[in-house]
Parts: C-alpha cells; sequence; structure tokens
C-alpha cells in the first residue's frame, strides 16, 4: 500500500494547491500555493519529518 | 471520560473549556458556561460503546490552551470559520447532521483557503433518540441552548512553543477496480464516469453487485479520504453519499475488510499518543461491533461526519499538541 499522511491537513493542502494552480497557472497564484506550502510545513515540521522521510524512500 | 450531570455541571461551573456528547436531554439540564456540545446516540467510553441516557461525555480541553471565544456560524457565516481559527491554536467545531450548514460546509470547506493550514477538528452530531430518533441538535454552552440549524465553535490559543495537528486514522484503502469520477460536486448524483465511460451509476452499481457498504476512497496527495453510499434509487437513477463527492477527483470503492475492529485496532498510534480530541464514525461503530472495544486514551463522541479540517466520514479523527522543534 502507497504511504499514507496521518496529519490530514497536508495532502488535502497539495490537492487543494493543485487544483486552483490547474485552473489559474499564474505566478502569482503560484506564489500563493509556494507561501501557503512554505506556512505549512514549517508549522507541522514536528509531525511531517516522519512522512517525508518515509514518501522519499518509496 | 463518561460523568453523571451533576458531575458535569460542576466541570462547566469550574469554568474549563469543555466539549460535551450525548443526548439532548441531559444536555438541557446543564449551566451556562464555556462549553459546546452535540447530541448523539452512543459514547465511545473507555470501557466500549455504550448507548445512555445516563451519561455524558466530557472532554476538557487542555489547560495550557487559552479559549478565544465561543462562536456560532449560520450557513452564511461559515466561510469565515477558518479565518477565526487561531493562528497558532486550534478550533473545535460541532454542527448537526443533515442541515444546511453540514451540507454546506462539507461541499464548500475544500476551497475555503487556509482551511488546511490551521488546526480545525470537530464533528457532525446526531440524533439522540433511540435508533436514531429526534432532531441532531448543537449547543451553545454560554447561552446553555439546543441549536439545530447552525454550527458552534471553540477557538482556543496554544502558547508559541506547541502546535496542534489534526489527524485522521483511515481503516479503508482503495481498492483494484476502476477508477470513478463524477460530473459534478455534491451528496447526490446519477452519473459517474467510469474508466472514461459516463454511465448511470445506481445501474453500474447494481449490475456489479458493488458492496455499498465499502465506501469511495480517494488519495488526495497522500490522505485518504471516504465517502459512504447512504443509498441509491434504480427508479429515479439517484445515489446518494454520506458526504459531497468532488468532480476531477478519482475515487475506488473499497478493498473489502474482514474484521474491521482488529483493523481498527491495528491502525491506532502506537507511539503513546494521548489526543486532546477524538472522534469516531457511527458506521466505524456499529459495522465494527465497538461495544467492547478498549479505545485506550481515543475515547470520544460517535461522530456523523468527523471534521478533519473539511468533513470526512467513515475514519477516527484525533488531534494531538506537539512540541515545535527548538532550533
Amino acid at each position: 500500500m502507497q504511504y499514507c499522511f496521518t496529519q490530514a491537513g497536508a495532502g488535502l493542502l497539495l490537492h487543494q494547491l493543485r487544483t486552483r494552480y490547474a485552473e489559474d497557472g499564474s505566478e502569482s497564484v503560484m506564489a500563493v500555493c509556494v507561501r501557503e506550502l512554505r506556512d505549512h510545513f514549517t508549522r507541522y515540521e514536528a509531525v511531517l519529518g516522519k512522512d517525508i522521510e518515509q514518501l522519499f524512500r518509496q | 471520560m463518561i460523568h453523571r450531570l451533576e458531575e458535569t455541571a460542576e466541570m462547566i461551573r469550574s469554568g474549563t473549556p469543555l466539549l460535551i456528547s450525548g443526548s439532548a436531554e441531559m444536555m438541557s439540564r446543564l449551566p451556562k458556561g464555556n462549553w459546546i456540545g452535540g447530541t448523539t446516540p452512543y459514547l465511545l467510553t473507555d470501557k466500549g460503546g455504550i448507548s445512555t441516557k445516563d451519561y455524558l461525555l466530557v472532554t476538557p480541553l487542555p489547560a495550557q490552551a487559552r479559549m478565544i471565544c465561543i462562536q456560532r456560524y449560520g450557513v452564511g457565516g461559515l466561510h469565515l470559520l477558518p479565518q477565526d481559527v487561531p493562528g497558532n491554536g486550534f478550533s473545535v467545531v460541532i454542527m448537526p447532521a443533515g442541515t444546511m450548514v453540514h451540507q454546506n460546509f462539507a461541499k464548500e470547506a475544500p476551497s475555503y483557503p487556509g482551511i488546511y493550514t490551521k488546526a480545525l477538528t470537530g464533528w457532525v452530531c446526531g440524533p439522540s433518540g433511540g435508533r436514531f430518533g429526534g432532531r441532531p441538535q448543537v449547543f451553545y454552552g454560554p447561552a446553555a441552548h439546543p441549536i439545530e440549524d447552525e454550527a458552534v465553535a471553540i477557538h482556543m490559543e496554544l502558547p508559541d512553543d506547541e502546535v496542534a495537528s489534526v489527524e485522521i486514522i483511515n481503516v479503508y484503502e482503495p481498492g483494484t477496480g476502476p477508477s470513478i469520477k463524477f460530473p459534478g460536486d455534491g451528496f447526490t448524483t446519477t452519473h459517474a464516469i467510469i474508466d472514461g465511460q459516463t454511465v448511470l451509476f445506481s445501474e453500474y452499481i447494481d449490475k456489479r453487485k458493488e458492496d455499498v457498504g465499502l465506501p469511495l476512497v480517494a488519495n488526495y496527495c497522500g490522505t485518504l479520504i471516504n465517502v459512504g453510499i447512504l443509498h441509491y434509487d434504480m427508479a429515479t437513477a439517484q445515489v446518494t453519499f454520506y458526504g459531497p463527492v468532488f468532480r476531477n477527483v478519482e475515487y475506488r470503492f473499497a478493498k473489502p475488510m474482514d474484521d474491521m475492529k482488529e483493523r481498527i485496532r491495528a491502525a491506532m498510534p502506537k507511539d503513546g499518543t494521548v489526543p486532546v480530541f477524538n472522534c469516531i464514525c457511527v458506521s466505524n461503530y456499529t459495522n465494527g461491533g465497538l461495544e467492547d472495544f478498549d479505545p485506550g486514551a481515543f475515547s470520544g463522541p460517535i461522530a456523523f461526519g468527523e471534521i478533519a479540517h473539511q468533513v470526512v466520514n467513515q475514519t477516527i479523527t484525533y488531534m494531538r499538541i506537539l512540541k515545535k522543534p527548538t532550533i
């Protein structure tokens, strides 16, 4: 089975941003997406470290 | 933990912010205070699931968190909910099942900016009468009165060195069947796009004898989200779901499961996690036969939809608080 996050927000945020960027692929939308990702991964560094390690291993 | 009415009233009088679930009859006798509540027919206690009118399940929020406020949200104000969640903190929201506020939040929350970067959790409450009788109600503690058409939320701030994380345990995984997409967003559909072909979904379910006790599962970039099928009607060709399906999301029927109780037990965190809040879906409870299930630290409300940023189904949803790493 593919590795899954238990932290609900990470995958859902990635999906939301991917959908938003697919609808409007402008540089300004990209900048907002990058900022939201950076905010999220900074906030949840303690939780997501193990998830990111597992994803890299796949 | 479960408590009798007078014990719960005493806890409210102490000023501790509380989450309460149980029967409408008991909650309507509680005093005003810093609490929010939701009705439910069942409680998952530390000794297993029970149906009771003598106890309330009470979750005190952590002492180090500071309550900002308790707020009500109607359909028109729901979009403000994510921005009201404290930047460093968390919010717990309860909404009554089957209402406009539940349906609107379930459908619209995934598009709210910032919904996934703050810690928003909670549950969709159900009817508290015998075998699902009565209307789902939330309770607004500051006035100690029930509400049937709004959500209530408690907003809490954490110290700078802590962070709240909302997590889900999903015992289902996508099966090996075909990819299923839907032409629109919503709780109902007539059509589905299956392996690129548009078909009547009710006909597809019927012909293939799909087990509608199994949810559809979508993989959102590593987070598995379920949508259960409530019923399908061959006469009207309408298929109704417990939660909304979304256009352009790929679903698959879940793999069959032999022993849900065992699967839940295996999926529970083994790292000593003690959640500050958790809830479990009513269908996991009823299908899993959890009356004698020891949930450890995971006792909590039985939900008719769990809120892990957005509404999810057939999961165990929990929130834990962690220390931020020191740099």
